[in-house]
């Protein structure tokens, strides 16, 4: 008998995503269907309005991501009225992108994902001795010392975990499935974790600050224009460029005296699921490339990431990006429509169709027709993940020098085979290992700034003939976000926007299945996969988690369901 | 002494007519009120984890926001952090990571913020569009009392300024400019 786990929502994500899984007797996962229930569609606010003030709303679609859907939105006019902006300006935009990657990574492995293969009750067993000796060892193996191997703190930690335990404290603890048995840490490494989950909260802020320095107003930034960015005050200001030294070396400390470490310690306790590919999913990952090194212009640099298509896990072959290969199928979703449509002629037109068979007052999914509000997108036919793990293959599949070299290194530190990385272990390890290569390669982006604006270049704006270039064009922003290929397409007609469409990272991957019936790559990275208890969905946490997904661009609500609030309810016969 | 220092932090959508209406209601304090001691209000949008910044570097956080209680549309709610952490520990109705999932990941720090929440129940939240419903618009000002009431019983005076109006704050946000921000 089969039996159906349903999780909705998917807690400590950004957003609204439903899951349901099908079981069978073993209780591994032989069916899966992913659903984000709410509605988006930025596309028909756009239409019309000036292409060059349309970052400004763009950044309303995610409150996480608002920097690089702003920046996304102003390249594709860039692109679209060919315009290649000054070195200053691809340099501020690298790091302000950069500084994302690195707040977005850090937070999501301590504070977003780490409890599913941290358990926080059993560091309270721990030996604060031993959990200093774990801590240099973890360290030691790519040769750093830790971020901290005081017994002391370790026993701090664990006596505030302890008290507030004790107290009942709601929270985090009344949320996780402590105990179960797929949790394989010791308590000792479970204390360390913690303890980083604990110093990682501290660290976040100065990463966020980080953002703020060439971004300027925060969580709106606004520093950037068509043509290049307007912080010309900041980059003169060697102060500026200084702190923003100071956060990145501070914050590539942490990166690589324990995240890494704790990845290694992660890969190492559960070298067996990475090794049996739990997780892996579609293995055909896409990266749209990105990080551009020189200022040959759009989609002709050198790029820290490059683009490329790997298809079933084979590392020897890489094939190029064309956007034009790319279409949005709405087969499954709730939209109107027929066929897969390119971005340029893409439509947003809902069509909700509701929930399937109801049993026991549970609705399901009705996975037969339409079952989700995000569209499927497809690259030359292929289904296709996206992200961190999916640029570091495509890098290593393109004989990219320098990724080749970090996931070298990592395997081999680490004694693990290549195949770990096609696992939900391998998705989590390729977020780490590319925020150590993105720590390392700003020092030198900033210095390069440093260097460049002291040798008397202060251009941080090309200018353009706006009448001139916006009669009938279209392009397109395409680039790496933190969580995978973003893009975003315009056409302008007459100076206004004729047409709009965005395809986020998390919709390649929450994606539903298609017109062929083929799975996105939430749904095909569940199947295989072996829970412990049904009760206890940790496995399906684990790996959904380890995507980082990202469907904010949603309906936000304090939900209060099930609690009985009246008397907080405010008496406004008598207000002002 | 000094007072706690504080931030007001209106969130939502407003690409979602009224999930937006904690966006407008700051703004329009922004505009239209001083107070002394001076406060910090932010346009949070929907920030996600980066509301985390804010429990920690702050005193007191007050959330304008919507809340999804059953009740008629335009209802004002003043809710302390206590009642909403207690809804993370009931897994299936623990909104996602923003308000109280953040109060979750913090809780494990000694030292948060403390954080309540006025939030208004919205009537239209699937329609597309920069703009609020008349019955949330007819509503705001009395949100807004709230919130200046609460900052009030905390020993911030507020004082009506020469400010705009809230059909002028919408329309600003319907139709941002590069122009408006950069000249």
């Amino acid at each position: 008998m089969s039996k159906h786990i349903v999780v909705d929502p998917i807690t400590r994500i950004e957003g609204h995503l439903r899951i349901e899984a099908v079981i069978d007797d073993n209780n591994t996962i032989v069916d899966a269907y992913s659903s984000s229930t709410m509605f988006r569609g930025i596309e028909t606010i756009l239409k019309g309005r000036d292409p060059r003030d349309c970052g400004l709303l763009a950044m309303r679609i995610c409150g996480v991501c608002t920097g690089t859907h702003y920046q996304r939105s102003i390249e594709a006019v860039e692109n679209a009225f060919d315009i290649t902006i000054p070195k200053n300006a691809r340099l501020v935009r690298n790091l302000i992108q950069g500084a994302l990657y690195i707040h977005d990574h850090v937070v999501h492995f301590y504070h977003l994902h780490a409890l599913d293969w941290v358990d926080i009750t059993s560091a309270l067993k721990a030996d604060p001795k031993k959990t200093a000796e774990e801590a240099r060892k973890w360290a030691g193996i790519s040769g750093e010392k830790p971020w901290t191997d005081s017994e002391s703190e370790f026993a701090q930690v664990q006596e505030r975990v302890a008290k507030f335990v004790k107290q009942g404290r709601l929270g985090i603890f009344g949320n996780g499935y402590w105990g179960n048995k797929h949790y394989k840490l010791t308590p000792e490494q479970n204390l360390l974790g913690v303890t980083h989950y604990l110093q990682a909260l501290d660290m976040q802020r100065d990463m966020a600050k980080m953002m703020a320095i060439f971004g300027g107003k925060n969580p709106h930034p606004q520093s950037i224009v068509v043509g290049g960015v307007t912080c010309v005050q900041d980059i003169q200001n060697p102060s500026r460029i200084a702190l923003f030294k100071t956060l990145l070396l501070s914050a590539r400390k942490f990166v690589k005296q324990a995240y890494l470490p704790d990845v290694y310690m992660a890969g190492t306790m559960y070298a067996d699921e990475a090794l049996d590919g739990t997780g892996g999913g579609l293995k055909n990952y896409m990266s749209y490339g990105g990080f551009r090194l020189d200022d040959t212009g759009f989609y002709k640099s050198a790029l820290l990431f490059p683009d490329g298509l790997v298809l079933n896990g084979d590392l020897d072959r890489v094939i190029p990006i064309d956007q034009n290969k790319i279409a949005e199928d709405v087969a499954h979703a709730w939209y109107e429509g027929d066929k897969p449509l390119h971005p340029f002629d893409g439509r947003t037109d809902p069509k909700y169709t509701g929930f399937g068979k109801k049993e026991d007052g549970v609705a399901y999914l009705d996975t037969k027709n339409k079952y989700s509000w995000i569209k499927s997108p497809i690259y030359d036919d292929n289904r296709v993940e996206v992200g961190p793990l999916a640029r570091m293959i495509v890098g290593v599949a393109a004989k990219d020098k320098r990724i080749t070299e970090y996931v070298t290194k990592f395997l081999k530190n680490g004694n693990l085979p290549t195949k770990v990385l096609f696992s939900t272990v391998g998705r989590t390890a390729g977020r780490a290992i590319e925020t150590e290569i993105m720590a390392d390669v700003m020092v030198e982006w900033v210095d390069e700034l440093a260097s460049n604006v002291a040798a008397g270049d202060l251009s941080t704006w090309t200018e353009f003939d706006f009448d001139a270039v916006s009669k009938n064009a279209k392009g397109y922003g395409m680039e790496e976000a933190p969580r995978g290929a973003l893009g975003h397409w315009m056409r302008i007609e007459d100076g206004k926007v004729a047409n709009y469409q965005a395809i986020v990272p998390s919709t390649w991957n929450a994606a539903p299945r298609d017109y062929k019936d083929r799975m996105g790559a939430y749904e095909a990275s569940l199947i295989g996969t072996k829970v412990a208890d049904p009760e206890q969905p940790l496995e399906i946490l684990r790996t959904i988690h380890s995507f980082d997904p990202c469907i904010a661009c949603a309906v936000h609500i304090v939900d209060t369901k099930g609690k009985e609030l009246g008397v907080y309810k405010v008496d406004t016969a008598c207000a002002v | 002494m000094a007072l706690p220092s504080t931030v007001v932090i209106g969130i939502g959508n407003i690409l979602f007519k009224d999930e937006g209406v904690g966006v407008y209601v700051a703004k329009y304090i922004e505009e239209n009120f001083d107070f002394y001691p001076a406060i910090d209000i932010v346009d949070g949008g929907t920030l996600g984890f980066r509301l985390m910044s804010y429990y920690q570097s702050y005193e007191r956080v007050l959330i304008l926001d919507t809340v999804s209680i059953k009740d008629t549309p335009g209802s004002i709610y003043n809710l302390p952090a206590k009642e909403l952490l207690g809804l993370g520990a009931y897994r299936n109705t623990a909104h996602e990571v923003e308000v109280v999932e953040m109060l979750e990941i913090c809780s494990m720090l000694e030292k948060i913020a403390e954080v309540s929440v006025i939030g208004m129940v919205p009537e239209d939240i699937d329609t597309v569009e920069i703009s609020l419903s008349d019955t949330v618009k007819t509503a705001l000002p009395a949100m807004a009392a709230e919130a200046i009431r609460e900052l009030g019983s905390k020993g911030f005076e507020a004082s009506v300024k020469k400010g705009k109006s809230l059909d002028s704050i919408i329309r600003s946000y319907n139709a941002p400019t590069m122009e408006a921000l950069h000249g």
